[in-house]
């Protein structure tokens, strides 16, 4: 059985039109799955839906065997965590500590086994340096690193970031995805919304949504291969796939063409 | 605004940083109740000066209380004033006539237009007002009348600078103390301290535990908040809001465009923290844990018997006078 | 008229640390004759703190910036109608949907030309004249700016600072927080501005490959000193980009990548688009 099963899910905001419309997605432990899509094809809705943020009109959601209900849904969201867009409207606490320990707080877990948590996630997310600090003095990517450490402090299995990078720099951006990759390895299940291909292209699946719905699934090569999926979802091919695209295939540019479709996007 | 200083905290050492909030924030109000007991000037004065001996031996610096006291300086004058000219018990200090006319008008005019000329370049604004006001006076009272019109009997009695010495001196006393508190305790303490002290309100129905965590939360994103006003100002004076200048209406327009946007973003933030608080188990009302305990300690103990020493003698002293 | 900088610093007091110096001694010429200029930098590199200095936001604390033929310095001067200045010189901000506040889109792009005096009729005017050049049609117009998609409240807040009309457009990151599509779209928008009214665009970005398909000029912006200025061909050829904290633009990389793992030595790696670097491999193969 998958971590994650999702059958026929359904919820709307108004009545008109459903922010998402028939969501059949299954995530296997340890993956890495890319969301993508324009703004508005329902990414957030469904990440929001998936720990129980929202009450869907239909459909079922299955966390590692248990269903997705008010009887559970405190221990899915000890599974599964997400970080979100805006890094300061995610930090609570008065300092790094605070915030780390947050969580655990709610879990009503005992003050020596959150200090040692703390300590030991503050080490492993690099912000061991910044717990007494409050968060005026931290930039976007210490922030996201900081909520990451409160989040793996809850012991979750699988991580959401709901487009985690799209308000720091580049730089910060390159340093949260070599870290995210870091997690992966370390065997966490990772889940990528975005609408940057290229951050979408270090994941191994792809999930392509547009109004609600999903409109193309699997491996990231086939997904890249479907331009028409780009055009409907509004997304474009990552440059090294675009050049790849308009070469020909015999022997000298099939070569480069090769080589274009393995640069992965942490160039 | 960044760093660890949230407020007026300092971080530092001394006997006021070892104590518990809790015992800093019942030091507060019970010596504030004290100090009210207390029914004449040398008493007021013998605890302003035990308040100073206070700072002393925590090693607080005096200059940083005095900072508290800025922005209460043009209160303290308003209240001398308003104790000295609707008070007239007692015996007469002072007497002196003012005489309005037309000469001493212009006069005046002219001083004032002086005053605001030199604001800009004195050091001592505060200095500066209270020789305005002494010029002031002396001008009703020295200058020739050409055109009086109206003569103001000025009268000081005892009982009118009393009142307003007494007046005056408490608010010292409760600054000073009040300037400790948030000088030597960190934010989440007090609100830590607050919350623990007002568990007993549960039975009114106000969850303290929830008060606090609000207030903490208030208090992280005073900064951000801050920035955010910085940032909204500039894109506003940008299009052509001058903030400085500008007629009343243009004001209020100009205020609008500074606290629609404010009000549009705490809005989002309230959102989207609940989701962030939801996706991390909260939920409010169901009892937490904390990383953070509170514990009494000898500094605690020492402290407790002054502040019930300082509460006896006053009780004893009101009983005596 | 444009704007001059004249060996401006700027220093600003800090918590514990006495004063930080955010700019050092930058000295640059802006002409109002159409020129697209991007400027960039690492975060924290004095970027915002220069363009606030466009429009007299900022004073600097030595030196002189001279802005509309007025010469600005630390000290205020009576005489200099601060507030005019920012007609001239439109600044729009990171994230400008921050800014809208107005009951409908028409209101808050009415907002910055009444407050220079403009007459009502004329400030209508130009609100739709800017609302028609971000690309929105006139049923926005009586629409609430708050109701708008997250695109849209951008251009309606871009529109707010072009109905000023003003001769220098700076711009602190527009793109941010749009999809591809969006991008393209805002900067073609400027491109056509500029084109069409001959205003210069000054544009922070972190974006090399926008940097390189649009600018005519580059400054770039190392804590606080501006260590170059000039065309973004000159730039991407030297070797001390990421001394500078900055990067190659993604099609440049790629090229290079292509050229190292091949051993194509004449391949020419500075090629803006992925139409022309496919067009340059296929050249460089097929010989």
């Amino acid at each position: 059985m998958s971590f994650l099963e999702i059958r026929d899910l359904t919820f709307s905001y108004t009545e008109d039109k459903p922010a998402i419309d028939n969501i059949n997605l299954d995530i296997n432990r340890g993956e890495w799955i890319a969301i993508l899509g324009p703004n508005g094809s329902g990414k957030s809705t469904l990440a929001k839906a998936i720990i129980g943020l929202l009450d869907p009109d239909n459909g079922t959601i299955f966390v590692d065997d248990m269903e997705l209900s008010e009887k559970t849904v405190a221990k899915i969201r000890q599974k599964i965590g997400i970080i979100f867009q805006n890094p300061d409207n995610q930090f609570v606490g008065c300092t790094v500590r605070d915030d780390i320990a947050f969580g655990m707080e709610n879990m009503n877990l005992s003050r020596e086994e959150m200090l040692k948590r703390i300590d030991y996630f503050a080490e492993k997310t690099g912000v061991s340096d910044l717990l007494d600090n409050a968060p005026s003095s931290l930039s976007g990517g210490q922030k996201q690193r900081v909520a990451i450490a409160g989040i793996l402090a809850m012991k979750t299995e699988m991580i959401i970031f709901d487009e985690a990078t799209s308000m720091l720099d580049p730089f910060a951006r390159k340093d949260l995805m070599d870290y995210i990759r870091i997690l992966h390895d370390e065997g966490i299940t990772i889940v990528m919304i975005t609408h940057d291909i290229e951050e979408a292209m270090w994941a191994n699946r792809m999930v392509v949504m547009n109004d609600g719905k999903i409109i193309r699934e699997g491996k990231k090569e086939e997904i890249l291969k479907d331009s028409d999926i780009f055009a409907k979802a509004f997304l474009e091919l990552p440059a090294a796939m675009a050049i790849a695209d308009k070469l020909g295939d015999d022997t000298a540019e099939k070569a480069v063409k090769d080589f274009l479709w393995e640069l992965n996007s942490d160039m | 605004m960044k760093g660890i200083v949230i407020g007026q905290y300092v971080p530092g050492t001394g006997f006021f940083y070892k104590l518990d909030p809790r015992t800093k924030i019942a030091a507060v109000v019970i010596l504030m109740v004290a100090v009210f007991l207390l029914k004449n000037i040398p008493q007021l004065l013998i605890a302003l000066a035990l308040s100073i001996v206070l700072l002393l031996v925590g090693r607080i610096s005096i200059g940083k209380v005095l900072n508290g006291l800025k922005p209460l300086l043009v209160l303290m004058v308003f209240t001398f004033f308003f104790q000295v000219l609707f008070n007239t018990e007692g015996n007469i200090v002072w007497q002196t006539d003012f005489y309005f006319s037309l000469s001493s008008m212009l006069a005046l005019a002219a001083l004032t237009v002086l005053w605001r000329l030199l604001v800009p370049h004195v050091k001592f604004r505060f200095l500066l007002f209270l020789v305005y006001l002494v010029g002031a006076f002396a001008l009703l009272h020295y200058i020739p009348s050409w055109y009086r019109f109206a003569t103001w009997q000025f009268v000081i009695y005892s009982k009118g600078l009393e009142m307003s010495a007494f007046v005056i001196i408490r608010l010292l006393i409760i600054i000073t103390f009040s300037t400790v508190l948030t000088l030597t305790t960190r934010p989440t303490d007090l609100t830590q301290g607050l919350e623990k002290i007002m568990r007993p309100m549960k039975f009114i129905g106000i969850n303290s535990d929830e008060f606090a965590l609000i207030i903490s939360i208030s208090l992280r994103f005073i900064p951000t908040i801050f920035d955010e006003a910085t940032k909204i100002m500039a894109a506003q004076a940008s299009r052509g809001a001058d903030f400085a200048q500008g007629k009343l209406k243009n004001k209020v327009k100009q205020i609008v465009s500074l606290l629609v946007p404010m009000f549009i973003i705490a809005f989002k933030r309230s959102e989207d923290l609940a989701d962030a608080m939801e996706s991390r188990n909260f939920v409010p009302g169901q009892p937490r844990t904390r990383i953070y305990e509170l514990s009494f300690r000898k500094a605690d103990a020492v402290a407790a018997m002054f502040i019930v020493i300082c509460l006896a003698g006053s009780i004893v002293l009101r009983i005596l006078t | 008229m444009g704007i001059e900088f004249r060996h401006v610093s700027y220093n600003y007091a800090k918590m514990n640390t006495g004063f930080f110096q955010a700019l050092h001694d930058i000295s640059m010429d802006i002409s109002d004759k159409g020129e697209f200029i991007c400027l960039v930098g690492q975060t924290g590199s004095g970027k915002s703190t220069l363009v606030q200095h466009m429009n007299a936001l900022i004073f600097p604390s030595e030196g002189q910036v001279v802005i509309e033929g007025n010469v600005i310095t630390s000290k205020r001067n009576k005489k200099t109608d601060y507030n005019s200045l920012r007609k001239h010189v439109g600044l729009v901000f990171q994230f400008p949907e921050y800014q809208l506040f107005e009951e409908t889109v028409e209101k808050d792009i009415m907002f910055g030309p009444l407050n220079f005096k403009v007459p009502a009729k004329e400030a209508a005017a130009s609100a739709k004249e800017a609302l028609r050049q971000v690309g929105l049609d006139e049923s926005y117009l009586e629409r609430s700016p708050l109701n708008l998609s997250g695109g849209e409240k951008k251009r309606v807040s871009i529109a707010g600072i072009l109905a000023l009309d003003p001769d220098v457009l700076v711009l602190d990151e527009p793109t941010s927080g749009l999809d591809p599509a969006g991008k393209r779209h805002l900067m073609e928008l400027f491109s056509e501005i500029r084109e069409n009214t001959g205003k210069t665009i000054v544009l922070i970005t972190h974006d090399m490959d926008l940097v390189y398909q649009y600018a005519s000029r580059v400054l770039v912006l190392n804590s606080g000193e501006l260590v170059f200025d000039g065309t973004p061909d000159a730039l991407f050829r030297r070797k001390d980009l990421s001394e500078n904290h900055l990067d190659y633009p993604g099609v440049v990389k790629i090229l290079k990548a292509v050229k190292e793992k091949f051993g194509l030595s004449e391949m020419d790696v500075y090629k803006k688009t992925p139409d022309e670097a496919a067009r340059e491999i296929k050249r460089v193969m097929s010989s």
